[in-house]
C-alpha cells in the first residue's frame, strides 16, 4: 500500500514537474477581454480580438511593460448580456488589471453595472448607445464613438447631398440595443432637424437578426416609397439587407450607425448610395495607422480570408486601449504580484483623466462621461469601396 | 405590393417544403423525429464550399455536397437511432439532436462562427414578371421540391420498393418476417432524406449568398411544424403545409403588427393539435404511413 502511495506521489510530482514551475505563469500583467466571439456579433469579436492581440504583440516584443509581458485573458460572451455579466465575473476572479469589452451595446448594458460593483475598469471599444458609460460611473469606459455627432454630422452631410428628400423609412433589429436606439433616439432629432420625416416613427419595420430571408421587408419598404432608408441593423444583417434591395431595385439612398465600414458591405452595397460613420479613417496618412492597417490586413487575410481585413473603429479602438492600457500599468508599476485592487483604480485614474493621447490618426481624450472624444467621420459606398467625404 | 409578398411567401414556403418532405420520410418509416436534419442542411453548403474553395468545379462541388450529407444521414442511423430502444420515448429524438449539435460544433471548430460568403457562380438570373420579382434559384427550389414529391410518391405508391417500405411503416416486424430487409430499406430512407436536407441547405445557401454554422435553426423549427400541421408522415401534406406556411408567414410579417408573425406560425399548430389533430392530409398517428 505504502509502495502504491509513494508511486502515486512520485507520478503527481512528475507531472507537476513537467508542466513547468507555477510562477512562470504568473509572471504576465493580465489584461481581460470580454468578447463577442460567437453569436450575432462574433464578427466584431474576432476582429477586435485580432487587434488587441497584434498590439499586445508589439508592446511585448518591446520589453512588456515594467519588464513583464502582458497576457489576455479571454471570455466569450457569446453576444449575450446574460453571458457577458459571467464573463465579466469571471475576469474578475482571475484577477485581471482591466478588461477590454464588450463590444456591443446590449452586452455593455449588462456586463458594465457588474464591472462597477467589482470594481474592474471596462473599456468598450465599440458600444455607440447613449449613457452606457455615464450611468454606470466611474469604472466604465468607451473607446468607441459618440453616436449622436456621428448621425449629427452624416444627416447634415445627407442633406446638402438630397436637398429634395423628405421621406426615411426605418428598419431596426428590436434585440439590438444600439440600434434601437439609434433609430428611437439618436437618429429622429437629426432627421427633423435637418427637414426629413420619420414616416414610420410609430411603426419600425422590425427585422430579428435571425432572419435570413429579407424579400419581405424590402417589398414592404418598396411600398412606402421611401426618399431614404435607415437601417438599425448589425453589419451582417445589413449585407443581406442591401443584397436584397438591390434584387428588388430598391435602390435609393440608405445610411447607417456604427460598424458598417466593411469592405463587405460597400461591395453588398452595389448601386446604392449607402453612408455610414465612424471615429477612424483606415487610410490616413499616420504612419501608425498605416502600420497597424498593414499588419491588421495581412493578419485578417490570412486567417479568416472570407471576411473583412481593413480594421473599423472597434479594432483601431482595441488597438489603441491596450496602448493606453499599457502606459497605465507602467505608471502605477503594475508587477504580477501587485494587488489588483489598488492596480484597477490606478489604471481607472489613469483612464479618466486621459487627455489628447495620440491614437490612431488621432487626439483623444476622455469626457466626464467616460466617452472617449475622437473625430467625427463620414463615409460613403461607392463603387464596393468606401470613400470618406 | 400583395403579389410580391405571396411569391415571397411561396418562395419561403419552397424551402420549408423540401425540409419537411425530408423529415416526413423518417418519421413515416421509424416514427421517431430526426432532429439532426437541420444540421445535415446547414453541413452540406459547408462541404460544397470547401470544394470550391479548393478549386473543384460548382456542379461537383454541389453533388458532394449532397453526397456528404447523404452519407452523414446514414451515419447518423447507425449511431443515433439504431441502437437506440424503439420504446424510448425520447431516444431518437436526443440522440439524433446530439449528433446534430456535435456537428454543429465541428463546423464551428473548423470555420468559425461568423457567416462566410457562398456563391457557386451558377445562379440563375431572376425573373420580372410584370413589375414581379422571383428569385431565380428559390423558383427552382419550388419546382424541385414539387418534382422530388411527385417522384417519392411514385416510387412509394408504385414500386416494390415503395411496398416495402409502407410495410415497414405499418409493421416492422411483420414486414422483415416477410423478408424485407428492415436495416437496408430504414438506411435508404436515411440516404434519401438527408440529401434532401442538404439540397436544401444549398439552395439557401446560394440564394442568399452565405453560410454560417446556425443557419439551419431556424428553418428546423419551422420545418418541425410543417410535419405536424402537414400531417405526420404525409409527404403531399409537408409540401402544402410548408407552402402555405411561408405565404401566410410573409404576410404576417408584412401586414401584422411587428413580432406577431412568429406567434402566427405556432398559434398555427396548437390549432392544428386542438382541430385537426391529423394535420391537412396526414393519418392518425396510430397508423404509420410513409
Amino acid at each position: 500500500m505504502n509502495t502504491r502511495r509513494q508511486w502515486i506521489v512520485a507520478a503527481c510530482a512528475s507531472m507537476l514537474y513537467l508542466a513547468g514551475p507555477p510562477a512562470l505563469a504568473q509572471q504576465t500583467l493580465k489584461i481581460g477581454v470580454n468578447l463577442e466571439r460567437t453569436g450575432s456579433g462574433a464578427s466584431y469579436g474576432v476582429h477586435m480580438l485580432m487587434a488587441a492581440q497584434i498590439a499586445l504583440e508589439e508592446i511585448n516584443s518591446a520589453q512588456g511593460v515594467n519588464g513583464h509581458k502582458l497576457e489576455l485573458v479571454i471570455e466569450d460572451n457569446r453576444s449575450s448580456p446574460e453571458q457577458a455579466v459571467i464573463a465579466t465575473r469571471n475576469l474578475d476572479n482571475a484577477g485581471v488589471f482591466a478588461m477590454l469589452g464588450p463590444i456591443q451595446s446590449s452586452q455593455c448594458r449588462t456586463a458594465f453595472p457588474a464591472a462597477n460593483r467589482a470594481g474592474l475598469v471596462a473599456i468598450s471599444t465599440g458600444s455607440g448607445a447613449p449613457g452606457l458609460t455615464a450611468q454606470n460611473r466611474p469604472w466604465t469606459f468607451r473607446n468607441a464613438a459618440i453616436d449622436q455627432f456621428i448621425i449629427d454630422e452624416l444627416v447634415a452631410n445627407l442633406r446638402k447631398r438630397y436637398p429634395q428628400a423628405k421621406n426615411v423609412v426605418a428598419v431596426v433589429d428590436p434585440k439590438d440595443a444600439y440600434n434601437s436606439f439609434l433609430v428611437k433616439t439618436v437618429a429622429p432629432p437629426a432627421l427633423e432637424k435637418n427637414g426629413f420625416t420619420l414616416v414610420n416613427k410609430d411603426a419600425l419595420i422590425e427585422i430579428p437578426n435571425d432572419v435570413a430571408d429579407f424579400s419581405v421587408f424590402v417589398t414592404r419598404i418598396k411600398a412606402m416609397n421611401p426618399d431614404i432608408v435607415l437601417l438599425g441593423l448589425l453589419f451582417e444583417q445589413g449585407k443581406g439587407f442591401l443584397r436584397e434591395a438591390n434584387r428588388q431595385k430598391l435602390v435609393v439612398p440608405m445610411f447607417a450607425g456604427l460598424g458598417y465600414l466593411t469592405e463587405t458591405v460597400a461591395e453588398a452595397a452595389g448601386g446604392i448610395d449607402l453612408w455610414a460613420g465612424q471615429p477612424f479613417d483606415p487610410n490616413a496618412a499616420d504612419p501608425k495607422v498605416r502600420q497597424f492597417v498593414q499588419t491588421f490586413k495581412a493578419r485578417a487575410e490570412k486567417e479568416m480570408p472570407s471576411q473583412y481585413s481593413t480594421p473599423t473603429y472597434i479594432d483601431a479602438g482595441a488597438y489603441e486601449s491596450m496602448y493606453i492600457v499599457a502606459d497605465a500599468l507602467r505608471q502605477a508599476k503594475a508587477t504580477p504580484q501587485s494587488a489588483p485592487k489598488e492596480i484597477r483604480e490606478k489604471v481607472r485614474a489613469h483612464l479618466a483623466g486621459l487627455k489628447s493621447y495620440a491614437g490612431l490618426g488621432n487626439q483623444l481624450s476622455i469626457n466626464q462621461d467616460g466617452d472617449a472624444v475622437k473625430p467625427t467621420l463620414v463615409y460613403r459606398a461607392s463603387g464596393g469601396r468606401w470613400a470618406k467625404l | 405590393m400583395l403579389g410580391q409578398q405571396i411569391i415571397n411567401g411561396l418562395m419561403l414556403g419552397s424551402v420549408y417544403a423540401l425540409i419537411g418532405v425530408g423529415y416526413t420520410l423518417v418519421f413515416g418509416v421509424l416514427r421517431m423525429l430526426n432532429l439532426a436534419h437541420a444540421y445535415l442542411f446547414m453541413a452540406a453548403p459547408f462541404v460544397a464550399f470547401l470544394a470550391i474553395k479548393n478549386g473543384i468545379p460548382s456542379p461537383v462541388a454541389l453533388i458532394a455536397g449532397m453526397s456528404v450529407s447523404a452519407l452523414l444521414g446514414v451515419l447518423l442511423y447507425h449511431l443515433a437511432f439504431r441502437p437506440i430502444p424503439r420504446h424510448h420515448a425520447l431516444g431518437g429524438f436526443v440522440s439524433s439532436l446530439s449528433f446534430g449539435v456535435v456537428l454543429q460544433v465541428i463546423v464551428v471548430n473548423a470555420f468559425g462562427s461568423m457567416k462566410i460568403p457562398f456563391g457557386t457562380g451558377l445562379s440563375l438570373p431572376d425573373l420580372e414578371l410584370g413589375g414581379l420579382i422571383l428569385s431565380g434559384v428559390q423558383a427552382l427550389n419550388l419546382v424541385m421540391a414539387t418534382a422530388l414529391m411527385i417522384g417519392l410518391l411514385v416510387v412509394i405508391n408504385r414500386t416494390r420498393l415503395g411496398r416495402n417500405l409502407r410495410a415497414l411503416a405499418q409493421n416492422e416486424s411483420a414486414a422483415s418476417l416477410l423478408g424485407v430487409s428492415v436495416r437496408k430499406h430504414v438506411q435508404l430512407t436515411f440516404l434519401v432524406s438527408s440529401a434532401l436536407a442538404g439540397l436544401a441547405g444549398m439552395m439557401v445557401a446560394e440564394r442568399f449568398g452565405a453560410i454560417s454554422a446556425y443557419m439551419g435553426d431556424t428553418y428546423a423549427i419551422k420545418a418541425l411544424a410543417v410535419v405536424v400541421i402537414g400531417g405526420l408522415g404525409d409527404l403531399r401534406g409537408a409540401m402544402v403545409a410548408g407552402v402555405l406556411l411561408g405565404i401566410f408567414e410573409v404576410l404576417f410579417q408584412a401586414y401584422a403588427p411587428p413580432g406577431w408573425s412568429e406567434a402566427f406560425v405556432w398559434l398555427l399548430l396548437i390549432a392544428t393539435f386542438l382541430f385537426k389533430p391529423e394535420g391537412i392530409f396526414g393519418m392518425r398517428t396510430s397508423r404509420r404511413e410513409v
